[in-house]
This record gives C-alpha cells, sequence and structure tokens, in this order.
C-alpha cells in the first residue's frame, strides 16, 4: 500500500496553524500547495489536525452533521464559551435544528427588511463623520463600527451604547496581550463584562412583565418567548448564548470581507470603475468578494473512523475546513483566481452550506452591498494612502487589521 | 433552440435548502424564503434564462428547472 502524502514533510503543512505570524498576511500560497500537493493534509500542532482543501471535501464535511461534530469548533480553542457548546454553532443535530427553529424567523429577508434604511443611515452618518477630514483608518472608522451600530439596531439597544461595545469586541476578536495566557484571561474577563450587560438587559425585561410574542416581539422577547421543540421555554444561559454569538458571528466577519473589499476595490481600478458605472452587478459582485475573501476557517471533529481521498482518520480527529481554499478550487470554479463580478455558476460556501449555513447572511448580504455602494458613490477615487501598508490577520476568521484611506 | 417561448417548471426541494437565498440574487421575483427560511417558487412565469442561472448557483444543488418546449 502506498502512503498518501498528507504533507509530513513539507514543514510549513505539518506545521501550519493560522496563528502563525508568517500567514497573517496572507495563507492562500500555503493553502494553494496543500490543495494542489496533498488536499487532504495534516498539521502536527495543537495535538494534531486534518485540514481538508478541496471544495468537494468541505462541502461534505457540512453536509454530514452526523459525523463531523460542530464541537468543538475552533482550532485551537479561542476561550469564548470554551466551557460548554455554543448555541447553535457548536450544537449537533437533532438539538440543533431545534434551537434553529427558534433563531431562523429572526434572520429572514422579511424579517430584516427595516434595517435596510437603518444600515444606509449608519454608513451616510459614518461617511459624514470621515469625509471632512479627506482620509481614514478603514478598519477602526468604518468596519468595525457599522456592524456593532447594526447589532445594536438589531437588539433595540441604543447607539450610544456602541463605543462600549466596540472597546469589547475589540479585545475579544484581537489577541489583547502578547502573552497567550494573559489574552485568554483579558477575553475571558470582557465575555463576562459583554454577558453582564446582556443578563442586566433581560432582567430589566423581566422587571417589565411578559415578553411580547410573535410578530410584535423584538429580537429579545422573541427568545424569551420561544418554545424549545414544545417542551420548554429556553434558560436564560441560552438567550444569552444566543445573542453573544449573534454579536460576535456578525462582527469580525462582515468586518474582515467589507475590509478586504474596500482594498481590492481600492487597488483595482477596473473593477471599481466598473462597479461605479453597473451597479447593478453590485449584488454577483458582492458574492464574488465572499468567494475570493470568504473568511472563516471552522472546525470539526470525527464522531466516528473514516477516510477521505484515501487518507484513515480516528474517531474524535479534528478536521479544519480551509474555507479559503475551497472557494478558490479550480474542480469547482473556472479560472478561480480571476475575480468575475458576474460569475456564473458561483456556488461558494463562505457562509458554509447544510444545516449551519450562516444564519445571519441575508443580512451580511445587505450591509456589505449598501456599504460598498454608499462608499462607492462617495469617493469614487479612493485609494490605499501613499507611504502606509495595508495590515492583515488572520485566525479563526481572516481580515484587515488596518487599512488607511485617502478619500481623494 | 427557440428562445422566449421555453416554458419551464422550476421545483425546490425543501430538504436540500438551507436557506442561502442565492435563488434570489439570480431570478429576482421568481424565488421568496418562507417562515422557514426554505426557497419557494413565487413566479413560475419568470424567465428561462434567469430560473436557469438560479439553479446553476444554488450551493445546495436544490433547484430544478424542467425545460418544456
Amino acid at each position: 500500500m502506498t502512503e498518501i502524502d498528507t504533507g509530513a514533510v513539507d514543514v510549513e503543512i505539518s506545521q501550519f496553524h493560522y496563528g502563525s505570524p508568517e500567514y497573517q498576511e496572507d495563507a492562500n500560497p500555503v493553502f494553494d500547495r496543500i490543495r494542489s500537493t496533498c488536499p487532504v493534509a495534516k498539521s502536527e500542532k495543537f495535538g494534531g489536525f486534518w485540514m481538508l482543501s478541496k471544495y468537494e471535501d468541505v462541502y461534505q464535511a457540512y453536509q454530514d452533521t452526523g459525523l463531523f461534530s460542530s464541537y468543538p469548533n475552533p482550532i485551537p480553542p479561542n476561550g469564548i464559551g470554551s466551557d460548554r457548546p455554543v448555541i447553535p454553532v457548536e450544537i449537533d443535530p437533532p438539538d440543533h435544528g431545534k434551537y434553529r427553529k427558534i433563531l431562523q424567523p429572526l434572520f429572514t429577508v422579511q424579517r430584516l427588511r427595516p434595517l435596510d434604511a437603518k444600515i444606509e443611515q449608519h454608513t451616510r452618518d459614518l461617511i459624514e463623520g470621515i469625509a471632512a477630514r479627506g482620509e481614514c483608518e478603514f478598519v477602526t472608522e468604518f468596519a468595525h463600527v457599522l456592524p456593532t451600530r447594526v447589532f445594536l439596531d438589531m437588539m433595540g439597544w441604543p447607539i450610544d451604547d456602541a463605543p462600549k461595545f466596540l472597546e469589547w469586541t475589540e479585545k475579544l476578536m484581537r489577541e489583547p496581550s502578547s502573552d497567550p495566557e494573559e489574552s485568554l484571561r483579558i477575553k475571558e474577563e470582557t465575555g463576562m463584562e459583554v454577558v453582564g450587560y446582556f443578563a442586566e438587559e433581560l432582567d430589566r425585561r423581566e422587571e417589565l412583565g411578559p415578553s411580547q410574542t410573535g410578530d410584535d416581539a423584538d429580537f429579545i422577547d422573541w427568545l424569551r418567548s420561544a418554545s424549545f421543540a414544545g417542551e420548554r421555554e429556553l434558560t436564560q444561559f441560552e438567550i444569552l448564548d444566543c445573542i453573544f454569538i449573534v454579536l460576535l458571528a456578525g462582527l469580525d466577519t462582515v468586518q474582515g470581507v467589507l475590509s478586504m473589499s474596500i482594498e481590492f476595490l481600492a487597488t483595482h481600478d477596473d473593477y471599481r470603475k466598473d462597479l461605479i458605472a453597473h451597479p447593478e452587478k453590485m449584488n454577483t459582485a458582492v458574492e464574488e468578494l465572499l468567494r475570493i475573501f470568504a473568511p472563516v476557517l471552522p472546525g470539526r471533529r470525527l464522531t466516528e473512523d473514516t477516510e477521505i481521498r484515501g487518507v484513515e482518520m480516528k474517531k474524535d480527529d479534528r478536521v479544519l475546513l480551509l474555507m479559503g481554499s475551497a472557494c478558490r478550487d479550480v474542480d469547482e470554479f473556472e479560472n478561480p483566481d480571476v475575480v468575475d463580478f458576474e460569475r456564473s455558476p458561483n456556488r461558494h460556501i463562505a457562509f458554509g452550506a447544510g444545516a449551519h449555513r450562516c444564519l445571519g447572511a441575508h443580512l451580511a448580504r445587505q450591509e456589505l452591498r449598501i456599504a460598498l455602494h454608499e462608499w462607492l458613490t462617495r469617493f469614487p477615487d479612493y485609494t490605499i494612502k501613499d507611504g502606509t501598508k495595508v495590515v492583515h490577520h488572520l485566525s479563526a476568521v481572516k481580515g484587515v487589521s488596518e487599512m488607511h484611506l485617502d478619500l481623494g | 433552440m427557440p428562445t422566449g417561448q421555453t416554458r419551464s417548471h422550476v421545483s425546490v426541494d425543501r430538504e436540500r435548502c438551507a436557506g442561502h437565498g442565492v435563488c434570489m440574487i439570480y431570478a429576482p421575483g421568481a424565488f421568496d424564503l418562507d417562515d422557514d427560511g426554505v426557497a419557494v417558487v413565487i413566479d413560475q412565469g419568470a424567465d428561462a434564462e434567469s430560473l436557469r442561472r438560479a439553479k446553476d448557483n444554488c450551493p445546495e444543488h436544490a433547484i430544478t428547472v424542467e425545460e418544456n418546449s
């Protein structure tokens, strides 16, 4: 029997983990090498984990929730909710479907529609605040703020609390200290503060009396009045988890794709001018930007022994789904390295697929479409500021840490 | 192949659909998402080309278009 190459002799592959300094700017070269030389690869880091790089394999992992458990998800653990499964992201069927049934109606296109006007308003407010100076640092001044404000709107909480949330989420999403243990401690402490804010809000609601139900219920009342499979109400812990994940899942993801898209459009005049001249391409352009910048690297755990492309794996082995790689797989996408704002077919899986498909996908799309449209309308000739470099990062979510723009 | 006169019948496999909503991008007006977040066909009369694009772009391969000439 011939040994199948899983990258053991390639140090970059066998020692890969997304926190390494050398991949913060761009992991695509190593992803491309994995995909072309050893599509099922193994990293020895954190006790060892598999990496799936082909679209078909990642897609199958998403679909087969029986074999690929979502708990625990991040590789390595990130200190957020690691003592118990995060609802609904780390819950497997059948319970997953029961939570999903509660959360799904909160994220339908119809229900989110009223938020469009608010996203537009926030976008314009932020743009006006920036415009006079003629330059900005896009991540802090725009990409981080917009989804934070949208989250507060969604919860019905005051925009005045945005600065507090910005500070919290900055700590939760970055490494607040160079010492990993200290970082984890700060994150846990910050997590407690955030949950404390949520819990206070829930207590306040309790004092006000019974929750609104049905169409009258806002996000929190919807959860307070929800029934888990017709059996029981949600516990306060469950409600807090749901709010927490909506905050985190919608923040660095949107921030990342929005920033990388703004960077791409700043550095590719032809694409930027095309999109300004043809705003009708916005929807398919956003899909293509999602494909090319698919930011999330989710993890799975095998529930039994299996074999993928001849590589034998054991029960409880961890598997990292290389989404950024899958979305650039030539077996699924023609000319995958070419950005085509009218690409069709484009079955990208930047939002995942199957049972765990990102609940917030419609909201994310609207934020991206509106923000890009308003930005390009107001600043058609913006550029990366001379003498500055765009700084990127890679962890469970890929993004931009710093990007100075000259607004033209 | 004659264009414009082709009649299509489009359907969504509710088991496969995961509610991405991509069909609504490629065939605006032909699909909507119901309260379960599953795509439903709201206009069988939408033009065949956009229905085909919706089918081709569905990440879950949940859309079937039967063309009856």
